[in-house]
């Protein structure tokens, strides 16, 4: 488990409902209504805290008849606190690591159900959403400025600004015949 | 008579949003955050159509009909945004921004209702007034 992993984990279980949820399933797989009755809050607010649990990993879901069942991810829960903290992690790691997690939060930022919101106006978080649409595109491949604008506009209605700043950024290149995307 | 009415939703609004902060403490104290800060986005809910109807009663200048002809168009106007991002979460089943959205819907269906009650009964209770006289 990563320290990212870890954090994400504590943070979730720090909560009393999500204690008590983690508690009920220990004993047995249940669903969503049944959690209700047990703990006392309404199926909406398991279902918010069911969601947090799945996104660290701590739960898991799965289909039984007309029932959306949910089971302790036993394995997260046997790895040992001494495990977490012997971890080792070295400098180039962590700011690999620091880096990635930057680049989400501006992904998680700037993008709504795979819609860029809008264009950042500083340069590093522009280049980084442009990565993003950047990944629409396939390589060693020709690309008229129609389908350019079209992979764009699936994005964001700015096609126009992005395919500039693409260019700018080479992460797209053009000559007469078209556009492609420039390897790496 | 309008006075009588915006005193008793203000009042109605002030013990709303005295209760949530209450019942925010409460799950605070009890560790649950995410509970605690469900029962903020209601009392922010309340906070804002508070001050909606503060505007609506300038706006009217004592027109009974007009303060509640500028309340109701903004309950329908405002929840619009968030009914859209309820529908938007649910296609890409997240059920945390579902829950946020569901409580704040369901705090202005209860603001409807108080206002309805508030409003209109007073209404009728100053028509049958009338009639008696």
């Amino acid at each position: 488990m990563t320290e990212t992993d870890a954090i994400r984990l504590f943070k979730c279980l720090s909560d009393k409902s999500r204690l008590q949820i983690l508690k009920s399933l220990a004993i047995e797989d249940m669903y969503v209504e049944r959690l209700a009755e047990r703990l006392g809050i309404t199926a909406p607010t398991v279902s918010f805290h069911l969601k947090k649990l799945a996104d660290a990993g701590a739960v898991v879901s799965y289909k039984s008849q007309y029932y959306t069942m949910y089971s302790l991810k036993k394995d997260i829960f046997e790895t040992s606190i001494l495990e977490i903290l012997q971890e080792k992690s070295d400098e180039a790691e962590i700011q690999a690591r620091r880096d990635a997690e930057y680049r989400q939060k501006v992904i998680d930022v700037f993008f709504e159900y795979g819609k860029l919101k809008a264009i950042p106006a500083q340069r590093k978080k522009e280049r980084i959403i442009l990565e993003v649409i950047a990944q629409a595109f396939e390589y060693d491949r020709i690309y008229s400025e129609r389908e350019v604008n079209i992979v764009i506009a699936d994005f964001h209605d700015d096609f126009c600004t992005i395919r500039r700043d693409m260019i700018g950024e080479h992460l797209l290149d053009r000559d007469a015949k078209g556009y492609w995307r420039v390897k790496p | 008579m309008i006075e009588q009415k915006i005193s008793k939703l203000n009042s109605y609004f002030d013990e709303e949003i005295s209760l949530c902060k209450q019942r925010s403490e409460t799950l605070l104290a009890d560790d649950r955050a995410d509970e605690a800060a469900h029962e903020k986005i209601k009392a922010n809910v309340y906070d804002i159509f508070r001050t909606i109807l503060s505007v609506a009663v300038k706006t009217g200048k004592g027109d009974s009909e007009a303060v509640r002809h500028f309340f109701l168009l903004k309950v329908q106007q405002i929840p619009s945004n968030w009914a859209a991002s309820y529908e938007q979460a649910k296609l890409h089943d997240d059920m945390v921004k579902m829950q946020i959205e569901q409580i704040k819907l369901d705090t202005i269906n209860n603001i409807k209702e108080m206002f309805a009650v508030i409003w209109d009964a007073s209404q009728a209770q100053n028509d049958s007034e009338w009639r008696k006289e």
